[in-house]
């Protein structure tokens, strides 16, 4: 297992600088943070037409000098941990964040109104969240085991219990859209495969077999496919695996990312999957001409690639709206990493622009009054 | 014709549609699934098989002359993928081409006056071309009393349509393009074709051949190819080595490109031929030798200033050459073929220090404009460079180095192999598969290895699928295999083991209904170094299915 491949862009940054606060374990409500907003800043203008579509923009932000969310411009968490964005609520009524302080992480939920609700016991990690589709629990890697085990919380009620626990360790869950099952990688025969195992407990059922790393499932809208990435071709490129384990194959069959490739070892890789909802889609990042990263769409049925973004930057971390008409990313065109937009009819704006990396976009759905 | 497995291929479909189950979907975990046959059908090979834009000119004419109309489109598929081609032929001498069925020489005049054409109608109308190509079968057919119905029968008239004078390259042709294509499903056969009992000869006659490849010796400096050794070579001048690759294209099929390419009156080489699917590769020349395959002087004004210390020497003193099957003309390639010759331009830039760029991987045509266009417009450069460069990522391409370098001493064999039955995820320098078109892939059967599986019925003929690796050092070693089990598997799968003088070492049989989803161990042998071998035997008796999914050499 690649333990630095694990959510390298969303974890690195975590600082180590200060003692965690004794938080218990299972679910515990925090106050609001007392400490008043700064002033907001303008809304970029195309805020104002996500939100006319009724849609929030959700991103890390590191322009107080801590990890924190934002949300439509506005940060929603403040220090002294550092919060980093995991997943959002189906209802739009919130995100599912990890909260870091020192050493510790914990899963907090955070709603929009500034209430945060401690989801589970601080450890070596809260990572990687999956929200099930009609929003009533979330599941996550939680070091509290032995090395990291898959928990699961229900948000109405915080019930908290243990899915999996297995001393190589478990991550990256991903639940199926009925929230009966979720995929998720181990290493228990060796090396980092997929697997699959029922909520209930049932016995988990290996996806993949290869003596190279299988990593980073995301299960389909639909539920029919599961995205993920593996090296077996030497390098790192996403493939598709049906849930029962049959079809794999990988998502496309080249890209047509041209031009401007020199000798030298730069390593072509995908990374970042993302479904449209439709489940039709796979968005991506893929890096290629001269060690840049860019944004690429492929029609999942037929394997046909387009590219979304490409020049002499890095395009990554695509989210797709729920209505599937935008496509969120982080960008550096500008030299410092902020959230940009691409809109239904390809035009592109610029959303962050404060100066600091601003990163891992989400889209929100703004609540029905 | 030896393939590599792709998601496209999957569950291909056994003699076109509807003509009886797949036995490997007996056992279908899911039930049907639409969405798997989207991905079928969207594969390139089940279009090209499915490709109806010629199907009413190769019916018709088929009719007219009383030629298997599957067997004309088997030949359009091998000869040409269907295209109207126009060339020149790449090779001093070559007679031109013309049209879906490559029409050249006596054939087309022949042709188009048995068919009542023009040959300038014979030349560039689709219709014409397959009717003279139709009227040429049939008069041959004619004269030799030909049983028309049997299609393994046209074997000596197929050979002769395709001017192929080598014999070996001429039964690789038919045995190995046309009637593989056959197999696959390009051109269904009739019903009357399939219920006459024609499916096990024309499967024995592909499982034959492809053994008797698998037989011949790995090339000296890519084991990933067949060694066919070309009289056409020298010696380089002196104190040059490899410095380019250059992209050929044959103006032709494979077997026909090899075969001229290893006679002596073509006084022609290249260092290799890649097939038009990528699945199977001929080295012909050494690459410390120098292959004939440019007739021109360097001119670094044709290539961006580079090497101008070069200027006015040959350019076969200090370049690789690489033939592909097909022409210059043509619309679009193969990404099977792509992949595997930029697996291959990987492996001679990294064995010679070339940089992966396109001033240093270069088109024929590039270097003798005046004459040469290939491998044409639509080669897919940035995509292929960018497919070498993945290949080599792990290596990257060093530095060149101002004096000669031998070729690098390969690295250790490593304490275990493991040989897929996909070929993209094999290191094709330690191991790869090798099977014939009667092996059908799939991934109907959960906990495969890596990317699916291939699976043959068993039948009394010589069919087996050759997993190939390569040791250093001669000594014993275990093989596991891993399969998916289920229940129409063979209770008594034999996996042979070859060593790489082709001696059988010995064999082991496993029960494939049981123990699926894992290593087994299959037994211990004594192999020697270089490119051992070991074959699943397909035969048995008739009723079962055998699986190549993967060995483990340890």
């Amino acid at each position: 297992m690649r333990w630095w491949w694990l959510g390298l862009a969303l974890w690195c940054a975590c600082p180590r600088a200060k003692p965690a606060a004794p938080v218990d374990a299972g679910v515990a409500v925090v106050a609001p943070r007392a400490a008043p907003p700064p002033a907001p800043r303008p809304v970029a203008p195309a805020l104002t037409e996500l939100n006319a579509a009724g849609l929030r923009l959700a991103w890390i932000g590191e322009g107080s000098g801590l990890p924190q969310i934002v949300v439509d411009g506005r940060a929603l968490t403040r220090g002294p941990a550092a919060h980093y964005l995991g997943a959002v609520l189906p209802d739009g009524s919130g995100v599912i964040a990890t909260g870091s302080e020192g050493e510790l992480e914990e899963p907090r939920l955070i709603r929009l109104d500034g209430g945060v609700t401690v989801l589970g016991e601080s450890s070596r990690r809260a990572r990687h969240p999956s929200v099930s589709a009609d929003g009533r629990f979330v599941v996550y890697e939680s070091g509290a085991g032995a090395l990291s085990r898959l928990e699961r919380v229900d948000l109405r009620d915080g019930g908290v219990g243990t899915v999996l626990d297995e001393p190589t360790g478990l991550f990256e869950p991903s639940l199926s859209p009925d929230g009966e099952w979720l995929a998720y990688v181990s290493s228990r025969d060796g090396d980092s495969e997929l697997y699959r195992a029922g909520l209930d407990g049932g016995r988990p059922r290996r996806l993949t077999a290869f003596h190279l790393e299988d990593l980073a499932p995301r299960v389909s809208p639909d539920g029919k496919w599961i995205a993920f990435v593996s090296n077996r071709e030497g390098r790192d490129r996403l493939f598709l695996v049906k849930p029962d384990g049959r079809g794999t194959r990988p998502l496309h069959d080249g890209l047509p990312l041209d031009g401007g490739w020199d000798a030298g070892a730069v390593e072509a890789a995908e990374q970042d999957a993302v479904w449209t909802p439709d489940a039709k889609r796979v968005v991506f990042a893929a890096r290629a001409e001269n060690d840049f990263w860019h944004l690429v769409s492929v029609e999942v049925d037929s394997g046909r690639a387009t590219v979304l973004s490409a020049g002499p930057w890095d395009d990554h971390q695509p989210a797709v709206s729920p209505d599937g008409r935008y496509v969120a990313f982080v960008s550096t065109r500008g030299g410092t990493p902020e959230v940009w937009l691409l809109g239904p009819d390809g035009g592109l704006a610029q959303v962050s622009d404060d100066g600091a990396a601003d990163w891992q976009p989400m889209f929100l759905r703004i609540p029905a009054p | 014709m030896f393939r590599t497995m792709t998601w496209a291929v999957a569950a291909a479909v056994l003699w076109g549609v509807g003509c009886g189950t797949e036995p490997d979907s007996v056992i279908l975990v899911g039930g049907d699934d639409p969405q798997a046959e989207a991905f079928v059908d969207a594969s390139e090979e089940a279009l090209l098989r499915t490709s109806s834009t010629h199907d009413a000119t190769f019916e018709a004419a088929g009719r007219e002359f009383n030629v298997p109309p599957a067997l004309l489109k088997a030949l359009s598929y091998s000869l040409t993928r269907y295209e109207m081609v126009e060339s020149e032929g790449d090779f001093e001498g070559a007679a031109p081409t013309f049209g879906l069925m490559a029409l050249s020489g006596e054939v087309l005049a022949q042709g188009a006056q048995l068919a009542g054409v023009t040959e300038e109608q014979a030349k560039h109308d689709p219709a014409a071309n397959v009717r003279a190509a139709a009227a040429w079968l049939d008069a041959q057919a004619k004269a030799q009393a030909l049983d028309r119905e049997r299609l393994t029968a046209w074997t000596p008239i197929i050979g002769a349509y395709t001017h192929i004078e080598e014999p070996e390259a001429q039964v690789g042709f038919v045995k190995g393009e046309v009637y593989s294509a056959l197999r696959l499903g390009v051109g269904a056969p009739t019903a009357a074709l399939e219920e006459s009992g024609q499916q096990q000869a024309l499967e024995a006659e592909i499982g034959e051949y492809a053994e008797k490849t698998q037989a011949l010796s790995r090339a000296p400096d890519y084991g990933g190819a067949v060694w066919r050794p070309s009289p056409n070579y020298s010696a380089r001048a002196s104190g040059l080595k490899p410095q380019l690759v250059v992209i050929h294209t044959c103006e032709g099929a494979y077997s026909g490109c090899w075969g001229w390419l290893t006679n002596p009156r073509a006084q022609a080489s290249a260092h290799y031929v890649v097939n038009s699917t990528g699945t199977e590769i001929s080295q012909l020349v050494r690459e410390s030798d120098k292959a004939w395959h440019v007739a021109a002087n360097y001119s670094c004004s044709l290539n961006s200033s580079v090497k101008c210390n070069l200027n006015g020497i040959n350019v076969n003193n200090f370049s690789v050459g690489i033939e592909h099957a097909g022409y210059a003309s043509q619309a679009s390639w193969n990404s099977g073929l792509i992949d595997a010759s930029a697996k291959l331009t990987c492996d001679i830039t990294r064995g010679w220090g070339i940089p992966r760029d396109r001033q240093h991987i270069v088109g024929h045509g590039q270097l003798q404009p005046y004459n040469r266009t290939d491998p044409g417009r639509n080669w897919p450069w940035s995509s292929y460079i960018q497919k070498v460069n993945a290949a080599c990522n792990s290596s990257p391409a060093p530095t060149p180095t101002p004096t000669p370098t031998p070729t690098p001493a390969p690295s250790p064999t490593p304490a275990t192999i493991i040989v897929d039955s996909n070929n993209a995820n094999n290191n094709q320098a330690r191991g790869y598969i090798q099977v014939s078109a009667n092996w059908t892939s799939s991934t109907n059967v959960a906990g495969y290895y890596g990317t699916g599986y291939w699976w043959a019925r068993t039948a009394e003929i010589s069919d087996g699928a050759a997993f190939f690796f390569k040791l250093d050092q001669a000594g014993a070693r275990t093989i596991d295999a891993w399969w998916t089990a289920a229940s129409d598997r063979s209770t008594s799968a034999t996996f042979v083991a070859f060593n790489a003088q082709g001696q059988r070492v010995g064999e082991g049989t496993v029960n494939q209904q049981a123990n699926g989803g894992r290593w087994n161990q299959v037994g211990r042998f004594n192999f020697t170094a270089g490119w051992n071998k070991i074959v699943l035997s397909r035969w048995q008796a008739p009723g079962k299915v055998v699986v190549a999914d993967a060995i483990r050499v340890r």
